[in-house]
């Protein structure tokens, strides 16, 4: 049996339950978090069978990987949302799960082509897919931010930040999770767990600089709008980790530049 | 302003310039620290910070522990030693960590061919540089004794604190004592062959504690995929980014002005008489193609063999107008090896080791590194690169204690994070 054949009814049942979770999130229906589980229940049961009929975890392709990713994403979503009432990050992880799961199904040719061998590890989509989740966090947070500098009023910088804090608190346990997950995966891959490979060292200055944000709130809760300056600069490191690394000198010798 | 925390000690707040111990003063006292290890890299003539193996980083961690135990103790008197405990300390380290990170981010962390300034001052292995130590030693004192005063006495919001806070300080600590006795070797082995003896990175022979015989080393690869060369000057045109055709029977593609199909794929290509090529069973052999490459600016079309270049047989490309069509080499796929592991006790186990999936024997964890990459999947070669390290335990613990912290802190969200802060408004 080729378990492959059947992810369309599965996707489909997936898609058709998250779109209804966010058509019911826009009328603050409450029955949209149950919808949306119902949506990664499919998602789940698909893997489920999918590694039963191949007799080990789905993570040696470029299809069993997108698909590990929807799931990730989709539960990881939810969970965020449900426990923050921010819908808004329900609703970009499922259009991202969605995404990686209508792309599968469309192209039946990623289902077998293997991944190159360093990719091919238990760590590899959970670091990427809390990454994913961090960098969209943080993101808000350093937009939410922007938008508190340019409020004249106290109570609405405040209350900007105040947004921005809980935004970056979770982010930022993503995005330790995503480092951690990384060493973790690194060990098992190339011998050691961290190895200042320059993408290894955008990663961990993109994270003192938040860590750096959490600490200058806890000794300085009455400075607001420094604080909402810095936590802008921070997502300019962010960015230049996110894209830049690849032009500095110092790439030549990254083992993270997968495309050569 | 700065509010203390209600039942811990504070200090005197006002007064002379380091009484009043602050953003300001935390900055001065790092500049010097990170002052202090740029004169040592000059008065050492460039040398880095030496990696002390056991029992020497053992010792060295021990007392460090004593010494941030009683910096503790005696910080319950206020003064200097709790305002190294506080957060200004900590952002101030982190300001300097950053900016030494970001060099070693930009510049090439490894020893460059010309001697010059910069590698005199260790920008080229800030990791191991005089300042950066120095700065990540103070960072560990701070965390260290915050991480005391925090947990003794228990008090509520002690293990949430402990967890991320010790987490980091265990796989930092861990990680910078315990880098000195990590052993890195690389053996080589033929099929059938076994071996106890490897060489370390810097050259010398190392007898393992455990012998490794390959069984069988195979490697899977992609279909080979089209390339484009300059007929003029043999320059690569193909560029990162283009579309890049995997050669199978059937397949096409376009490549700037080019049109290509492909009408036939022979594996291990041996050259026949008539000119064309058949399968062999030479596993060195490179695959063979025969195209149809259509000019799409010239209107001119071009039908004939390629063959990517390898032992015994020569590459052979198809000409159209100024490119040469050809093969480029194949990219991996998968590579295993099957050995049998000895271990010191006399017991032997069979095991299969690939990227991502090392064998543990021994105290030590074997990695699959490469093969022959020459001959490809003809390769009778395995290269394996044995590491052994003593403390990973202990830098595990850390990493799953900050994997804890930081699940707590995606349910508990800042209100719990900051929660005593709110309080004391
Ligand atoms: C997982 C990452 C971390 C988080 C979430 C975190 C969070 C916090 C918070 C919220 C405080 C304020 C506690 C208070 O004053 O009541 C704090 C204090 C502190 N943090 Fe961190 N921190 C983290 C990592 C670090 C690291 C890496 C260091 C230094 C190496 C550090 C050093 C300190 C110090 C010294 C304090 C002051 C402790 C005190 O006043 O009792 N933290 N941290």
């Amino acid at each position: 049996m080729n378990a492959w054949s059947h992810l369309p009814v599965f996707a489909a049942t997936a898609g058709a339950c998250w779109a209804a979770a966010l058509a019911l999130d826009a009328r603050g229906h409450r029955a949209a978090p149950w919808v949306h589980a119902a949506g990664v229940a499919a998602v789940a049961g698909f893997v489920a069978l999918l590694a039963w009929s191949l007799g080990r975890p789905p993570l040696r392709t470029l299809g069993e990987t997108r698909l590990m990713y929807a799931l990730w994403l989709s539960l990881a979503g939810a969970v965020v949302a449900a426990r923050w009432r921010m819908p808004w990050v329900r609703a970009y992880a499922t259009v991202t799960a969605a995404a990686f799961l209508g792309f599968t199904a469309m192209h039946p040719e990623t289902h077998d082509k293997t991944l190159m061998p360093a990719l091919r590890s238990a760590w590899f989509v959970p670091h990427v897919s809390v990454y994913l989740l961090a960098y969209a966090l943080l993101s808000a947070a350093s937009l939410a931010g922007l938008r508190g500098l340019l409020r004249r009023d106290e109570a609405g910088a405040r209350e900007a930040l105040r947004v921005a804090d809980n935004a970056v608190v979770i982010g930022f346990g993503f995005l330790t999770l995503g480092l951690s997950f990384g060493a973790l995966w690194a060990k098992e891959a190339w011998g050691h767990y961290w190895a200042w490979d320059p993408k290894e060292t955008w990663a961990l200055l993109t994270w003192l600089g938040y860590l750096s944000h959490l600490h200058l709130r806890a000794l300085r809760r009455d400075l607001v709008r420094p604080a909402l300056a810095y936590l802008v600069a921070a997502w300019v490191v962010l960015l230049l980790c996110w894209f830049g690394v690849n032009y500095f000198p110092s790439a030549e010798t990254s083992v993270h530049t997968y495309a050569r | 302003m700065h509010e203390s925390i209600p039942d811990i000690p504070t200090r005197e707040r006002s007064g002379a310039f380091w009484v009043k111990f602050g953003g300001a003063q935390a900055a001065c006292a790092v500049g010097g620290l990170v002052a202090t290890g740029v004169a040592l890299q000059l008065a050492l003539d460039g040398r880095g910070v030496p990696a002390p193996a056991w029992p020497y980083g053992g010792a060295l961690l021990a007392a460090f522990c004593a010494l941030i135990a009683l910096a503790a103790r005696l910080s319950r008197a206020g003064g200097l030693l709790l305002a190294l405990s506080e957060v200004p300390v900590t952002l101030a380290c982190f300001g300097a960590l950053g900016a030494l990170g970001a060099v070693a981010g930009t510049l090439p962390q490894h020893p460059p061919a010309e001697p010059s300034l910069a590698a005199k001052l260790g920008a080229h292995a800030v990791t191991t540089s005089w300042p950066f130590v120095l700065t990540l030693l103070l960072l560990l004192t701070n965390l260290g004794i915050a991480l005391l005063r925090r947990i003794f006495p228990w008090r509520a919001g002690s293990a949430r604190f402990a967890l991320g806070h010790l987490g980091l300080w265990l796989a930092l600590a861990a990680g910078t004592f315990g880098s000195g006795d990590i052993e890195r070797v690389r053996l080589e082995v033929r099929e059938g062959a076994a071996t106890v003896h490897g060489v370390a990175p810097d050259g010398t022979p190392v007898e393992m504690p455990f012998g490794l015989r390959l069984l069988d080393f195979r490697l899977e690869e992609y279909p080979p995929a089209l390339t484009y060369l300059d007929t003029e000057n043999g320059a690569m045109l193909w560029q990162k980014g283009d579309p890049r055709l995997e050669v199978v029977p059937g397949a096409s593609g376009a490549w700037k002005h080019l049109r290509v199909e492909v009408e036939e794929v022979v594996p291990r290509a041996v050259a026949t008489p008539e000119g064309g090529y058949a399968a062999g069973v030479n596993p060195d052999a490179p695959s063979a193609a025969r195209l149809t490459v259509a000019d799409t600016v010239s209107g001119k079309t071009e039908r004939g063999w390629v063959v990517g270049g390898a032992a015994e047989t020569l590459p052979k490309s198809l000409v159209v107008g100024r490119v040469a069509v050809t093969l480029a080499k194949p990219r991996p796929k998968s590579f295993l090896s099957q050995v049998t592991l000895f271990t010191p006790d006399g017991a032997s186990r069979d095991a299969t080791i690939e990227v991502n999936a090392p064998a543990s024997v021994a105290g030590w964890r074997v990695y699959q590194l490469g093969y022959d990459d020459k001959r490809g999947p003809g390769s009778d070669l395995s290269t394996f690169e044995a590491v052994r390290d003593p403390w990973l335990p202990a830098v595990y613990a850390g990493i799953f204690l900050l994997i804890a912290g930081a699940a707590g802190m995606i349910l508990g969200g800042s209100k719990a994070l900051f929660a005593e802060k709110e309080e004391t408004r």
